[in-house]
């Protein structure tokens, strides 16, 4: 089923990070992120809000994955629930094939140490503020990280600044150093939360690029964000609505989703041809239409 | 490792050390809350130390002359070879008691010489004669030797009295023989040897002559037991004195009690210089007992006729002070305990106050999957070196306080390993607490009840049981350990004010449809009312316990203050007591509400039971003495007893216990039979005596009148009531009874205030406990209001995204300030509830231990003025008020988009 892109999605183009078109890796890699049946349910004082309505979502490794969406769909209850801080209600969450929440809380925020990276929206909430930026690097290494340390400034840009504290740096030279720690520390997954929200073209620009050099080493990025400079740049990106995946744009092209249960969120530009709420589902040889009654 | 790398990587460690140092803000909030359970521990060793210093120093005060004196006796057989050698041991034996200067020795003959004749013609003088050979008297009497006048050879000269030289016509050079007579028997035995005693000179007298007993004048170093007294209001002097030089004495062979008297050198003024003379006098002890260099001359000298005593009431003052300062050990330790859980409340905010501080840091650390247990260690290496110096802040601070408050202080009376345990302990709850608010800034809530945290809470709270018991049962386990007393500040308050929290918290709660309806105001209030956080909830019970202390530590001064008056009062029976030396002269006409008693030493028949004859003059006690209503005996009912008729005995009231007889009879020369009408525990005038009579002085010198008449013995102008020893007892202050007496020309001594009976060692000991209790309540409200601070500090960012949105939402500033007033309401309610369900326990538990006169009726009622109250916790809320209104003025100085985008998300 296609459907034209909701307005409030960006025009996405063809993805390309530094000339590579797609995903750097083989996608017969098992998945990195694999969730399942993903539901959220907060209580709260007014009642229950449904903040995620069963979300399946596959991120393989290498890969850049956009999350984008508007307030209240579901994003930042995502990503928490990959990242591990917070239980879905229902639905799995697998990290490198591990499933986060049926593990101890010690384990899983082990895990979270070994496997992923979480970049904040302000950058200086990604770094320490006494230690310098190869002693950011280095303290997540056991034993000699020198040479390591040294190759992941470099490639993303920060090798003069190695002596620098976080205060001596720029909003742009904090987030990529934030997102060296993934290849210092051997991290499969990066979860960045709006990343260059607070960032002006030239950092953004170079923050991505650094995402770039992040994922043809294999890491893969998740990004949350509202910022059309950053889509052009990513393998895929997943529109949630209403807590569920509306639209995946993969290659150029923009795919409505089908969930398990059969069913399709309408663009809302499409939506608004069916104010009672009912429709007639035709099915043809070229596919299905969605009528008016 | 390159060496480049590892001094990087030391580098590295020495940064990560010194977080804390780098925000001045949190460094000096750290050391002030790790200083504050030093502060406390050490405050409370500095109290109990002066309080025990007061003590002993009042206990020896107390006493008589005796106590600065350190005397070895022995029995002897006088010749010059023993005496000098046991001289010489020792003087050298008290030579090594450092706190008693050098000794000086006195050569008693007892008063063996019962018949003393006079020759060459014959007179018998049938009284005791004491010689005396005491180093030094001859000159301290002004006695030239070389005048002694000369007699046969052979005899022993001595130096008379001129009152036993008058009395018995006896001048000087006449020779004296000894001898004893068999009973009616003519044959007597000469117990001199053949020289005799000749009357070399006569010295001035020691004691005054009868009808003015007077403070004797005693040669310096003699031994007062040694100087006349009259024993009995009209007997006379026990002993007649004759000095006789030494060196004469000592080579008679007369068997006699040779004495090494030996002062202190200074006054006791604390408990370390009494424990140094107690343990000199136990030296002294073992050395006569077992040196051999000791006990040997000193069994030659005697010969068989006795072992040799060491007497100093140095060891009995030190169990007795000891035992006063025992009762302290349980108030002490109770506040010590009360002022380390709310040091480590205020370790626990400081911790709090440290997250909030490095948010950021610990949200990132959080998130690479760092959990309570690596925070906590990392906490814990980065408080001990605040921890370290809020400590000696903490300990000094206390010294400091301690001479302020006191006027005396010093490191050296402090227990440093309690100190020490309690740093460690502030280090593990700031590291736990740091750890448990750490994890939770990733919103991921710790799942701290785990078997490991059981575990760990079961060893610490055994740890902490066992070192509560140990801290409180220093007279050993169950002896008058009170549980209740020592628990109820730990677990009894916060506990209780934690729950009345929690109560109020869910409560509110449940009653958020009625929020949803509230002003923008009252939304913020209930919003902070129903705040959830530990934290918050912790230091808030911190302050309404510590408000609730200094209530129920003001109510206790307040009651002791007044249980103390009355009991003084009572005991002393008025505002001034004085003993006088002699009786008024007759006819006397005392100033008004002034009366004068009678104290008659006695023996009581049947039964031979010693008894103290209280004899009052009902026209005058009624105003003079202070008689408190509700006594077993009312004053009316007293004096109508005393007045009553008892057939041919005269009425009494008992104060005994049971055990005088109930008819009986007292007194030698005139005999006064007695019926006892009614028997007490106690009454003013006696308070502290046993086996007393409370008789009316009239009626006792009109019985005595009569008797004598009766039987036909001249009349006495000295009934029993001048006699005996009087008492003036006044309502008026000391200063104008003594210039009444002093104006009458009468002598008198022991002028006792209910001032100098306040600086009485039993009355000491309660008034430091609870002076102490008081002032711990003063500090514990600022410590609660630091810790508040504290924990406001910690959540200002949240608080201060409240207050902005509340402005939002149409609030003013000046509404905003009700709603901080409204919140200190609550607490200052929380803290009135703790101190009104706390006080009346710690009261009755406490109390009845130091009631200075237990045997005095009532039993203390606790004091609780509405206006002390109010007089108290107004100024402690205003200032826990100040405190929040500073820091939420200065949060609502920021800008709403500043304060916008610091909000913890």
């Amino acid at each position: 089923m296609t459907h034209r892109p909701d307005p409030e999605l960006l025009d996405l183009g063809p993805i390309e990070i530094d000339g590579v078109t797609g995903p750097g890796s083989d996608r017969a890699s098992a998945p990195v992120v694999v969730c399942r049946h993903v539901v959220k349910i907060y209580t709260a004082r007014t009642g229950r809000v449904f903040a995620v309505r069963g979300i399946d979502l596959e991120v393989d490794p290498g890969e850049a994955t956009g999350i984008v969406g508007p307030s209240g769909s579901g994003k930042s209850s995502l990503l928490r629930m990959i990242a591990g801080l917070d239980a879905p209600t229902a639905g799995s969450v697998e990290i490198d094939g591990v499933d986060l929440h049926a593990v101890s809380a010690r384990r899983r925020a082990r895990l979270r140490g070994e496997l992923v990276t979480h970049v904040h929206q302000r950058p200086p909430d990604n770094l320490l503020p006494h230690l310098t930026a190869a002693q950011q690097l280095r303290r997540l290494r056991d034993g000699p990280a020198d040479g390591l340390v040294a190759e992941a400034l470099d490639t993303l840009g920060l090798g003069e600044l190695a002596d620098r504290r976080p205060a001596e740096l720029s909003s742009g030279e904090q987030q990529r150093l934030a997102l060296a720690r993934a290849l210092v520390a051997g991290h499969r997954l990066v979860i960045a939360d709006e990343p260059t929200a607070q960032l002006d073209g030239a950092s953004t620009e170079a923050v991505l690029r650094a995402i770039g050099s992040l994922t043809r080493r294999g890491v893969t990025v998740l990004v949350a964000t509202h910022d059309p400079r950053v889509l052009p740049h990513l393998h895929r990106v997943v529109a949630l609505r209403e807590g569920a995946v509306a639209a995946i744009t993969e290659g150029g092209s923009e795919r409505a989703v089908i969930d398990r249960a059969g069913r399709l969120q309408l663009p809302p530009d499409a939506r608004a041809l069916f104010p009672d709420d009912r429709a007639v589902v035709r099915r043809d040889d070229d596919g299905v239409r969605i009528e008016r009654p | 490792m390159t060496r480049a790398a590892r001094s990087r990587d030391w580098r590295a460690r020495l940064a990560w050390l010194a977080v804390p140092w780098r925000d001045a803000a949190l460094l000096v909030a750290l050391v002030a809350a790790a200083a504050t359970p030093a502060f406390l521990v050490t405050a409370s060793d500095l109290w109990r130390a002066a309080a025990a210093d007061e003590i002993a120093r009042s206990l020896v005060l107390d006493g008589p002359p005796s106590d600065a004196e350190l005397v070895v006796s022995s029995p002897a057989e006088l010749r010059t070879e023993s005496v000098v050698a046991a001289d010489d041991a020792v003087v050298a034996e008290l030579a090594d008691a450092d706190t008693f200067g050098p000794a000086r020795r006195t050569i008693v003959v007892p008063p063996s010489l019962r018949d003393v004749v006079r020759t060459p013609a014959d007179a018998s003088v049938r009284v005791p004669i004491r010689l005396v050979a005491h180093d030094g008297a001859l000159e301290a009497l002004g006695v030239d030797p070389a005048q002694a006048v000369d007699g046969p050879d052979g005899a022993l000269a001595v130096w008379m009295s001129a009152w036993f030289a008058e009395e018995y016509d006896l001048a000087a050079g006449d020779h004296l023989r000894s001898v004893e007579c068999a009973p009616g028997d003519d044959s007597c035995v000469p117990t001199l040897p053949p020289g005799g005693l000749v009357v070399a000179g006569l010295v001035p007298n020691v004691w005054q002559p009868p009808g003015e007993v007077a403070e004797p004048a005693v040669i310096p170093g003699l031994d007062p037991a040694l100087v006349p007294q009259f024993v009995a209001p009209f007997g006379l002097p026990n002993h007649a004195l004759a000095v006789v030089d030494a060196t004469d004495l000592r080579a008679t062979g007369f068997g006699a009690t040779v004495t090494w008297r030996a002062e202190r050198t200074a006054g006791i003024d604390d408990l370390d210089t009494l424990v140094a003379a107690a343990r000199d006098v136990r030296r002294v002890e073992a050395g006569v007992a077992q040196d051999p260099g000791v006990s040997t001359p000193l069994a030659e000298l005697a010969a068989g006729t006795g072992v040799p005593r060491v007497a100093s009431t140095m060891p009995e003052r030190l169990a007795a002070t000891r035992a006063l300062i025992g009762e302290l050990d349980q108030p002490f330790a109770s506040a010590r305990i009360a002022g380390v859980v709310l040091g480590l409340g205020a370790v626990a905010a400081g911790a709090g106050l440290t997250v909030e501080r490095r948010r950021r840091e610990f949200r990132l650390l959080a998130g690479e999957g760092d959990r309570w247990p690596e925070f906590a260690r990392r906490a814990a290496a980065q408080l001990a070196a605040p921890t370290a110096l809020g400590t000696i802040v903490g300990v000094t601070g206390a010294v400091v306080a301690a001479r302020a408050e006191l006027g005396v202080g010093s490191v050296a009376r402090v227990d440093l390993l309690p100190v020490l345990g309690v740093a460690l302990l502030a280090v593990l709850v700031g590291a736990l607490v740091t750890g448990v608010i750490g994890q939770r800034s990733l919103g991921d809530r710790p799942a701290v009840i785990t078997s490991e945290t059981l575990a760990a809470g079961a060893v610490i709270l055994i740890a902490a049981t066992g070192l509560l018991w140990f801290q409180v049962g220093r007279g050993g386990p169950g002896d008058g350990v009170d549980p209740a007393v020592v628990l109820l500040p730990v677990a009894g308050l916060a506990t209780a004010v934690a729950a009345v929290l929690g109560v109020i918290s869910v409560a509110l709660r449940h009653a958020g449809a009625v929020a949803d309806r509230l002003p923008a105001v009252g939304l913020l209030l209930w919003r902070r009312l129903t705040d959830r956080g530990l934290g918050a909830r912790t230091v808030v019970a911190a302050g309404a316990v510590a408000l609730g202390l200094m209530l129920s530590a003001g109510a206790l001064v307040d009651t002791l203050d007044r249980t103390l008056e009355r009991s003084l009062a009572t005991e002393l029976g008025g505002a001034t007591r004085v003993e006088l030396i002699g009786p008024l002269p007759p006819g006397t006409e005392l100033p008004e509400r002034t009366t004068v008693i009678a104290l008659v030493p006695t023996r009581v028949s049947p039964g031979d039971r010693a008894t103290t004859v209280v004899l009052v003059d009902p026209a005058t006690v009624r105003e003079a003495v202070l008689w408190p209503d509700d006594l077993a005996v009312g004053l009316d009912e007293a004096l109508g007893i005393l007045d009553g008729d008892a057939g041919d005995d005269l009425p009494a009231i008992a104060l005994d216990g049971q055990t005088l007889p109930s008819s009986g009879a007292f007194g030698l020369r005139d005999v006064v039979r007695y019926d006892v009408v009614d028997r007490v525990a106690s009454v003013p005038l006696a308070a502290g005596d046993s086996s007393t009579l409370l008789m009316s002085a009239p009626r006792v010198d009109a019985f005595v009148a009569a008797e004598r008449e009766r039987v036909g013995a001249p009349p006495t102008d000295r009934p029993p009531s001048r006699q005996a020893r009087q008492r003036v007892v006044s309502a008026l202050p000391a200063a104008e009874v003594t210039a009444f007496l002093d104006e009458l020309d009468v002598r008198f001594r022991n002028v006792v205030t209910a001032d100098q009976r306040r600086a009485d060692a039993d009355v000491v000991g309660p008034r430091f406990a609870f002076g102490y209790l008081a002032w711990l309540g003063r500090v514990a409200v600022a410590i609660a209001a630091t810790a508040l601070g504290f924990q406001l500090a910690s959540r200002r960012a949240i608080r201060a995204l409240t207050t902005v949105l509340t402005v939002r939402m149409g609030a003013s500033v000046r509404r905003l300030a009700l709603v901080t007033a409204a919140e200190v309401v609550v607490l200052a309610g929380l803290a009135a509830f703790v101190a009104v369900v706390v006080a009346p326990v710690l009261a009755g538990r406490l109390l009845p231990r130091f009631d200075p006169t237990p045997e005095l009726p009532p039993d203390p009622m606790l004091v609780w003025s509405p206006l002390a109250i109010a007089g108290r916790l107004i100024p402690a809320v205003l200032a826990i008020g100040v405190v929040v209104w500073l820091l939420e003025m200065r949060s609502g100085d920021r800008r709403a988009a500043e304060v916008l985008r610091d909000a913890p998300t």
